[in-house]
């Protein structure tokens, strides 16, 4: 097996991420906290380092310090009912612990609601505690692809954050400029978008074990130059190992997709069982989020409201069957995996009946597995075997 | 001369199958505890088993080290049941530790579903709820395979449907329509799991709970549609893991 040569890549360019935020907010460039999904290209292009406490929740999760954060906010009296990411963040804030060294303060704060009614609390609670603008962009739910009315609400909510963002000491928001940063988030996300269709080669020569973590840069750093010339070498390494046949799990033997957010208590654990069983992790509705179409630097205003309200959490559970389906044909996948993560309700309402109406779809075998994103105390490996093991077994994949 | 053994090491009892071409020549239960790897030991030695190929399944299936194999209980389960039920569609499975609903075609898993984290709906329910009410497994027939009158028993928790089970006995709730109503909570959990995979006809039911006329009486009640049990239900894994055993000696993929 050989490894991605891009894994030590991340590592330093997640780093000079970190220590560029903090250069950046030393030398008097303001900063704002955003949710991974909002129009982060409107507070780029105002001069903002923009930085993500849901991506920070996830690293804390990974490095094994979310339970202790998470008590922290419990302490508070949040409810272990509410998302982890948020409690993971909160009890950053409230101990100052991060694995990033400290955190840069923001003095803006950006939420959408595209993604879930928590993040809108989370970020008020945050703002609250910063004492800081919080401005808030509302994405109508809608089944399928947004309408002309709802491309048109948040079009207007977008042009006055502009406004805003420009206010709170940052540059103005032109056209012109706003078009340049949508350009390079463009460039990212069709980047990235190759790199993830690259695992429907046989066998996969990279994974969603491998986008899970090489998505960082798409959710953090997208609109920035750096990005672009991330993805692009990730790019050129996965098509040379496509090219070379080179395998992301040993002897693939059965393919599967994933739904919902990686499970990171357990991430590397879950990685080598796939691996033991040689199952390739395909593709999965979550690191594709960031591969969106339609992003015209032409008309900013108008295609990031289009993007950013066409995001698959905003939308009704038909669409996810259509989602997961096509990934399942495309990527030639005989089994999908969905994760029934106790923090995001949002993700994970109706899956019971995705997973009937997807095997109906395409034949293919599915599975539900309940876990949690970043609580440890909410997952456990050893049922997650239990579920996973006659899974593969039923695949024709065997240990 | 194919010599074959299969081992279910299960969280209450471990069971081994030993099969000679294709028939099942010897057969034990033993109990798992204290220590998983004696009983598998002894399992094997009581069947005459020793020295012959075994491959493994259940919670302690990575236990015995001198397997040839190991397989998930789902997947010895479904081939089991191709066996001993060939035309089964769907198998409902309680165990000690978990129960487990498994829509089979052809001794081949099409789907399935499992509770594997709470208690209530598996053997170890029965097992608490038959200690506090002083009825052992074997008298369940004897005090409410006939009762029509089932109490309710409403507490998902173990611990707490005991407490309610103990304050039922202290308003003088006769025994069997407390015991009634456990089964019927266990079987009606069992069923609500089996609506995820859908309970599609003829159905099977196994593992060592099926032993009960009334367990039986009342999931079929909870299903709504008739069960039938195999004659050794607590054998039906480790009869699998011997067939799926076979296979591998047969085509010489190990040994």
């Amino acid at each position: 097996m050989i490894k991605l040569r891009a894994n030590k890549r991340l590592q330093s360019t997640i780093r000079n991420q970190v220590l560029w935020t903090r250069f950046g907010a030393r030398i008097g460039r303001p900063i704002a906290w955003v949710t991974s999904g909002s129009p982060v290209e409107i507070v780029l292009a105002a001069g903002f380092i923009p930085f993500y406490p849901e991506n920070h929740a996830a690293i804390c999760a990974a490095r094994g310090m979310s339970q202790d954060l998470a008590e922290q906010t419990e302490a508070e009296g949040y409810s272990r009912d509410l998302c982890s990411y948020f409690r993971v963040d909160v009890g950053s804030q409230i101990s100052g612990r991060t694995p990033l060294g400290h955190l840069v303060p923001p003095d803006v704060i950006l939420v959408s609601n595209n993604i879930c009614g928590t993040v809108q609390n989370w970020f008020r609670v945050t703002a609250e505690r910063f004492n800081v603008p919080l401005l808030f962009l509302d994405t109508p739910f809608n089944d399928a692809a947004p309408t002309e009315s709802d491309v048109a609400y948040v079009r207007e909510q977008l042009v006055h954050i502009a406004a805003e963002v420009t206010r709170l000491g940052g540059r103005r928001v032109t056209e012109d400029r706003l078009g340049k940063v949508v350009l390079r988030s463009r460039d990212a996300l069709e980047l990235w978008a190759e790199v993830l269709a690259m695992a429907a080669e046989r066998p996969a020569p990279f994974t969603s074990f491998d986008a899970f973590v090489h998505m960082a840069p798409i959710v953090s750093m997208r609109g920035t130059r750096r990005c672009i010339s991330y993805y692009r070498k990730l790019r050129d390494e996965v098509r040379e190992r496509a090219k070379a046949g080179i395998s992301s799990v040993p002897d693939e033997r059965a393919r599967v997709v994933w739904d919902n957010i990686a499970i990171w208590p357990v991430h590397k654990q879950l990685k080598k069982l796939f691996e033991q069983y040689h199952v390739s992790l395909v593709s999965d509705t979550y690191t594709s989020a960031w591969t969106v179409e339609h992003l015209e630097p032409e008309d900013p205003f108008t295609s990031l409201a289009k993007v950013y309200t066409d995001i698959i959490l905003n939308h009704g559970a038909e669409h996810r069957v259509k989602v997961i389906s096509s990934m399942v044909r495309k990527f030639d996948a005989a089994g999908f995996v969905l994760h029934s993560n106790r923090s995001c309700k949002r993700y994970s309402l109706g899956q019971f009946g995705v997973k009937t109406a997807v095997s109906t779809a395409t034949g293919a075998t599915g599975v539900v597995i309940e876990a949690d994103m970043a609580d440890p105390r909410s997952v456990s490996f050893e049922h997650l075997e239990q579920r996973l093991v006659p899974f593969f077994e039923t695949l024709g994949a065997t240990g | 001369m194919t010599r074959v053994a299969g081992l279910d090491i299960g969280s209450t009892a471990t069971k081994c199958v030993l099969m000679e071409d294709g028939r099942v020549v010897a057969s034990a239960v033993v109990s798992s505890m204290p220590d998983m790897r004696v009983a598998a030991e002894r399992a094997l030695l009581e069947c005459g088993a020793s020295g012959v190929p075994v491959l493994t399944t259940g919670y302690g299936r990575a236990l015995y080290e001198a397997r040839l194999a190991q397989v998930s209980e789902i997947t010895a389960l479904a081939a089991g049941v191709g066996f001993v039920a060939p035309d089964a569609a769907t198998v409902v499975d309680i165990g000690g530790q978990d129960s487990k609903v498994v829509r089979v075609e052809a001794g081949k898993v099409v789907d399935f579903a499992m509770n594997d984290r709470c208690a209530a709906g598996t053997g170890r329910f029965l097992e608490v709820m038959s200690r506090v009410l002083h009825v052992p497994f074997d008298e369940f027939d004897a005090v409410a395979a006939d009762e029509v009158e089932p109490l309710p028993v409403t507490s998902t928790c173990t611990v707490f449907a005991e407490s309610e089970v103990v304050g039922l006995l202290s308003a003088r709730q006769p025994a069997s329509r407390i015991l009634k109503g456990v089964l019927v909570s266990v079987c009606g959990r069992v069923a609500s799991l089996g609506r995820q995979v859908g309970l599609k006809a003829p159905i099977v039911a196994t593992g060592g709970t099926m032993h009960s006329r009334a367990v039986v009486r009342a999931l079929s009640n909870a299903l709504g549609l008739p069960v039938a049990v195999p004659p050794s239900p607590q054998l039906v894994t480790a009869t699998g893991a011997a067939l799926l055993c076979a296979r591998r000696v047969e085509s010489g993929a190990i040994v």
